[in-house]
């Protein structure tokens, strides 16, 4: 019944079914591979939109991490050379007084209450220098990362009963302030984060230059971080000094990397691209 | 030369089948979603083993023993071994949906409507109105390509929603939904009229199944690609 429908069909439509049939197959073909083929470029284009959407985003974010440091470089700056130079010059002076007034006429109690007081001030200066050396090294920008970092760790372990050695290389030479800045901040905010949390008996950095980077190594024998923490760390609001580094790290174009050694040691890799 | 492509394409889906069951043993993909195929390669080669060895019996010498073991079938001195091929295309949908199910589980219930509105149809078709035995049901592998090409649309809306895939051709599924689409595009139509074509066209549906057959066999080496992509 159906058969003979469709014969009288096509015969009113002077049309042969087998042609009919081989035509609808061949374009059935061609329409499949052509939709393929225009899904397989469609999905590349947006592939590429994407990346670029993401990289644009990336430099956004770069810039903005770029503008938050700058701003802190600066703030910090600006309070050390107000520490420096007014909290420092007023403590100077009040100890000048001090040292000038008579004390032939006071009683016992109030020469040991003036030499208690003279004891302070000099406290106070050396702390309003170390604070304001730490917001801003003159050594960094006058002798460069190495002497910066040696002169950081000799300052912060000197006195207490953590060790260090400093073994850097001294054809590193590059005269990028902004760099040598960021290197030096993360190694002071690494360190101080050792001391303060992994309680290490000995620490030791150690640098070395190829031609396309600078290695910096920071092992160390306390309870120190894995990458895992380190990665679950940062993202945490505790972890504020972690993202700055991370944020420096980014900037510098640099890798980071935390690891537990099979002694037990841990050991910190900078790894940061120069221009020589 | 014509006897030779003739005989090529005719043990096609025996030989070609074999191709993705090879890679599939030389590789041994761990991935869930090859599972299914490797159930429906299987069930394809027995079938395909099963319906050429019968249909070629009398060439091979063995038209006795093929009447032996398959009186079951005969219906007069006609052997029918359509109800292969309805087997084939029944276990095929649920199998491939099974598939489908494994590499784009986000539509669980259209999968699952589908499969139930499938079976009814196949139940009431088979009960009252076509012989599962006498007849190549042209109304059961129409809608079976139409459903997987609706998956495989399915597959491409997922992918194409997906930004992060760079090029769909490194995702393993992908190659085998691409040889489904192929296969059941150009089959939709032989599918369709091969009823019709079989009682007014013979000559022409003999040879329009040479069309199924090459089509069958890019289908065979998707999978085989897919499958060693898995790896």
């Amino acid at each position: 019944m159906n058969s003979l429908l469709v014969n009288k069909l096509l015969d009113i439509l002077l049309l042969d079914i087998t042609f009919m049939i081989t035509i609808g197959i061949a374009a059935m073909l061609l329409l499949a591979a052509g939709f393929l083929l225009l899904m397989m470029v469609n999905q590349r284009k947006k592939w590429m939109l994407q990346k670029q959407m993401s990289q644009l985003k990336e430099h956004q974010q770069n810039q903005l991490i770029e503008s938050a440091v700058r701003s802190e470089e600066g703030e910090r700056h600006r309070i050390a050379e107000m520490l420096h130079d007014e909290v420092g010059a007023l403590l100077s002076s009040s100890r000048i007084f001090l040292v000038e007034m008579n004390t032939h006429n006071l009683s016992e109690n109030d020469k040991q209450d003036h030499a208690k007081v003279k004891e302070m001030i000099d406290e106070s200066i050396q702390k309003v220098r170390t604070i304001s050396h730490n917001l801003h090294s003159t050594i960094l920008k006058e002798f460069g990362l190495n002497e910066a970092i040696r002169h950081f760790m000799k300052k912060i372990t000197g006195g207490s009963v953590v060790n260090s050695t400093v073994d850097l290389d001294d054809e590193y030479q590059i005269s990028n302030a902004e760099t040598d800045l960021a290197v030096y901040r993360i190694i002071q905010e690494l360190v101080n984060n050792l001391i303060k949390h992994a309680h290490p008996r000995l620490i030791n950095i150690r640098s070395s230059l190829s031609q396309i980077q600078l290695e910096l190594h920071i092992q160390h024998n306390g309870k120190g971080l894995t990458q895992e923490q380190f990665e679950e760390l940062r993202f945490k609001p505790a972890g504020l000094g972690l993202k700055n580094i991370q944020n420096r790290i980014i900037l510098l174009k640099g890798k980071i990397h935390f690891t537990k050694l099979d002694t037990g040691e841990y050991i910190i890799q900078l790894s940061i691209p120069v221009v020589i | 030369m014509g006897k030779i492509l003739e005989g090529v394409l005719d043990w096609s889906e025996v030989w070609a089948t074999l191709i993705p069951l090879i890679v599939y043993i030389w590789i041994k993909p761990k991935a869930i979603w090859t599972r299914p195929l490797l159930i429906y390669l299987l069930i394809a080669l027995l079938l395909g083993v099963v319906v050429d060895i019968t249909w070629k019996s009398k060439e091979l010498g063995i038209k006795d023993w093929v009447e032996r073991t398959l009186w079951w079938l005969y219906r007069g001195k006609i052997l029918y071994t359509l109800i292969f091929y309805n087997i084939n295309s029944f276990l095929r949908l649920l199998l491939l949906t099974w598939f489908f199910y494994k590499v784009n589980p986000l539509y669980k219930k259209t999968y699952l409507i589908i499969t139930s509105l499938f079976l009814t149809g196949v139940i009431i078709n088979f009960g009252f109105f076509e012989n599962i035995v006498l007849s190549f049901s042209s109304r059961l592998f129409t809608i079976e390509a139409a459903i997987i090409l609706f998956y495989c649309l399915l597959y491409y809306y997922t992918v194409n929603m997906n930004d992060e895939i760079k090029s769909p051709l490194a995702l393993p599924p992908f190659w085998i939904v691409m040889g489904l689409t192929l296969y059941t595009s150009v089959n939709f139509l032989i599918f369709l009229f091969y009823n019709y074509l079989i009682n007014a066209e013979r000559t022409y549906a003999m040879s329009i199944w040479n069309v199924h057959n090459l089509i069958y066999i890019v289908l065979m080496i998707f999978i085989a690609i897919g499958f060693k992509k898995a790896k």
